[in-house]
């Protein structure tokens, strides 16, 4: 089936091709949802809200512009709404601008789910800032959108968690080189 | 052999082909909150239902007839072709709504989002547009900001006059206005779709507020938070932006209301929700019964012998008890099925008894005919008071005793039944109709006499085999997920019950069928 008519089944509510539809993107919107959220329960709860509304939402999906770039939007959406509710629990801070934050690691040294653990474990609004301009390409003026932030704070929030991340694998970096010796 | 590498490109590398597959509950999570179809089938499929119920209940009604009125050898073959109909037709009817168990909450709730869609449909459009055009937004957003500035200057007034809140209340506001400025941001499209669970939550937690001072309360909470951090270019924007949600505020308070309106829907089409899927999950049921039943027949007529067409009769009140099983094709079908063990009696009086050999014989014309006479009574005469005519009756008949014909049958009953839902709450209320099935197993003929009853007899035209057409009403009462209680007025019109009638004899019985039944 071509996914415009399995959108189009989708729009009927049919529910073989909802199922179908799932089973395509689930990977990989939940690889998304686990980067934004803070553990894997939450990115299961913000996985299910944003098929729940990919399903409702379907016929409003115009056949313009990449399919798989609106289910990531949702799911985006989806996962910072959960932050927006809770906006008092973002901090405040004003950092300088640290644009190059480089990393002395083999790529074969660090393992994804690594990766993924420490993003997790950044304060929310630094795991999205991160996030939303380094993996999928927000500007700060997106972002200050999105988030209901200024472009100072998404700015200084990105060099925050780019300091955060750097030490986290250069602890792993050494812990594993001690283990190893 | 290790570089030093950029740590923005360490993780792009990395996550850029990253998937990772859900655990499978999410996926029956989500098929479990899916609504199942549209609206407008429903419509269809609830006239199909109806339609249904309709041409079971005809069909049965002229098969019964047409039965009780042909000839009792071909009795048997039309009432095999009852039942295959009226399976068949149940077949369709299962065909007809089988897939159809759409809950209510959710197309209520599909009209409530689409309410709330409708309010800000145009802005959607617009910002569909801008989500194609991806990150190209920003120019065409800034033009708009300045439009929305012209418009509602006097509003933003209005707002700043308000701003004076407490500090206190800042914190609250700040929380309503974001959410309430969502849906102005360039993603609005995406991001009222969440609004039906978490951002109806928050609504919830801020209704309380005042929503007009929540805007002006945000942007001060802007100003004190992030002032450090604005150059002019930036002051500019989040100026604009502010003024964006002053004029988001009209619109606002009726997206609020609709929001609203859709938490109550929500509430209220929750409990049918849940109840529909228990309905799910308990398909079945069965439920032991018991009913007080009473005997009797349209028409004058006897089934002993026409000389007692005009003798008046009554049933007593008997017992039928049993047990019957149902399985919900649907929330409102279900089909059941069950045995009863069933008594009646009728009661024949003003009849004379008499005894002796010497008026058997000379009244050869008085018939029992349908009355097969046990040994040692066959000297028994019964006449219907009605026979005689006082002036010419003999010396003989001074010896007459005053009694009464009581007939006693007893019948397994196994009734094949529909039951349609009508009402569905605490108290519910079912449409049945169906046909039972009777094997008889007692059949006695006693002459009550002088109070004195003895036995004298059996019928012998009652079929081994008979049928009834059933009608009634169902009234059930919710005692808990499992149990329920149920009170089923019922009228079976009986058919082929009888061979030799005379008159206009057309026999049936009224139960009162109460059982408490268990949901599985």
């Amino acid at each position: 089936m071509s996914l415009e008519q399995l959108i189009k089944n989708c729009v009927k509510q049919d529910a073989k091709a909802q199922s179908q539809l799932y089973k395509q993107y689930a990977s990989k919107l939940f690889s998304l949802c686990l980067k934004y959220s803070k553990n894997y329960a939450e990115a299961e709860d913000n996985l299910h809200d944003a098929f729940i509304t990919v399903f409702s939402k379907i016929d409003q999906y115009n056949n313009k512009g990449s399919f798989e770039g609106w289910l990531k939007r949702i799911a985006i959406n989806t996962s910072l709404q959960r932050y927006r509710e809770n906006v008092g629990v973002f901090d405040i801070v004003n950092e300088g601008n640290i644009e190059d934050v480089t990393v002395d690691i083999n790529d074969k040294d660090v393992h994804i789910d690594f990766l993924l653990k420490i993003i997790q474990e950044l304060p929310d609004r630094y795991r999205l800032v991160f996030n939303l301009y380094v993996l999928d390409g927000y500007s700060h003026v997106e972002i200050s959108e999105l988030i209901n932030i200024s472009i100072g704070t998404s700015k200084s929030n990105l060099a925050r968690a780019r300091m955060i991340l750097k030490e986290k694998i250069e602890d792993y970096k050494a812990n594993s080189n001690s283990r190893s010796l | 052999m290790n570089e030093e590498k950029n740590i923005d490109r360490l993780f792009q590398e990395k996550f850029k082909d990253f998937e990772m597959a859900p655990s499978d509950a999410v996926w029956d999570r989500i098929s479990e909150s899916l609504p199942k179809k549209k609206k407008k089938r429903r419509v269809i499929a609830l006239w199909w239902q109806i339609g249904g119920v309709a041409a079971v209940i005809a069909l049965l009604l002229t098969l019964g007839l047409s039965i009780f009125n042909s000839s009792d050898e071909n009795a048997p073959t039309i009432v095999d072709t009852e039942k295959t109909n009226s399976n068949s037709e149940k077949d369709s009817e299962l065909k007809g709504t089988n897939h159809e168990t759409p809950s209510s909450i959710n197309t209520d709730l599909n009209i409530a989002d689409s309410n709330e869609t409708e309010e800000s449909n145009s802005k959607d459009d617009t910002n569909l547009d801008q989500v194609e055009k991806g990150k190209e937004t920003l120019t065409s957003t800034d033009s708009k900001k300045s439009n929305a500035i012209v418009n509602t200057n006097s509003k933003e007034d209005k707002g700043t006059q308000n701003s004076n809140k407490s500090l206190t209340e800042i914190k609250d506001d700040y929380n309503n206005s974001t959410t309430a400025s969502n849906t102005n941001t360039s993603e609005s499209e995406l991001e009222q779709n969440p609004m039906n669970d978490s951002k109806i939550k928050s609504v919830i937690k801020n209704t309380v507020k005042n929503k007009n001072t929540a805007v002006t309360a945000n942007s001060s909470v802007n100003d004190i938070n992030e002032a450090p951090n604005y150059n002019n270019s930036n002051i500019n924007t989040e100026n604009n932006t502010e003024i964006d949600k002053d004029t988001s505020l009209l619109t606002e308070d009726k997206e609020k209301k609709s929001i609203l309106d859709a938490i109550a829907d929500n509430g209220n089409t929750e409990d049918i929700d849940e109840k529909e899927k228990e309905d799910e999950q308990n398909r079945w049921s069965i439920a032991p019964n018991v009913a007080p039943v009473y005997y009797s027949s349209l028409g004058q007529g006897s089934s002993i012998d026409q000389q007692f067409n005009n003798n008046s009769k009554s049933g007593n009140i008997n017992m039928s008890y049993g047990i019957s099983g149902s399985y919900a094709i649907t929330s409102k079908f279900k089909v059941r099925a069950g045995i009863n063990r069933v008594n009646l009696n009728q009661t024949t009086s003003d009849v004379y008894a008499f005894s002796g050999s010497e008026f058997a014989a000379r009244n050869a014309e008085v018939s029992m005919g349908n009355i097969t006479v046990r040994d040692g009574f066959q000297n028994v005469t019964l006449m219907s008071s009605g026979m005689f005519d006082s002036n010419s009756a003999p010396e003989i008949f001074n010896s007459k005793l005053t009694g009464s014909i009581d007939q006693r049958f007893g019948f397994i009953e196994i009734p094949l039944e529909l039951e349609y839902k009508i009402l569905d709450r605490k108290f519910g209320l079912n449409v049945i109709g169906g046909f039972s099935t009777f094997f008889l197993n007692q059949n006695e003929v006693y002459a009550d006499i002088e109070g004195a009853s003895t036995l004298i007899g059996e019928s012998n035209n009652i079929n081994d085999t008979s049928f009834s057409a059933n009608f009634g009403l169902g009234l059930d009462y919710n005692l808990s997920t499992h149990w329920n209680l149920n009170l089923e007025p019922q009228f079976k019109y009986q058919i082929n019950t009888f061979n030799n009638t005379s008159g206009n004899y057309r026999p049936f019985f009224i139960g009162l069928y109460t059982g408490l039944s268990y949901k599985f």
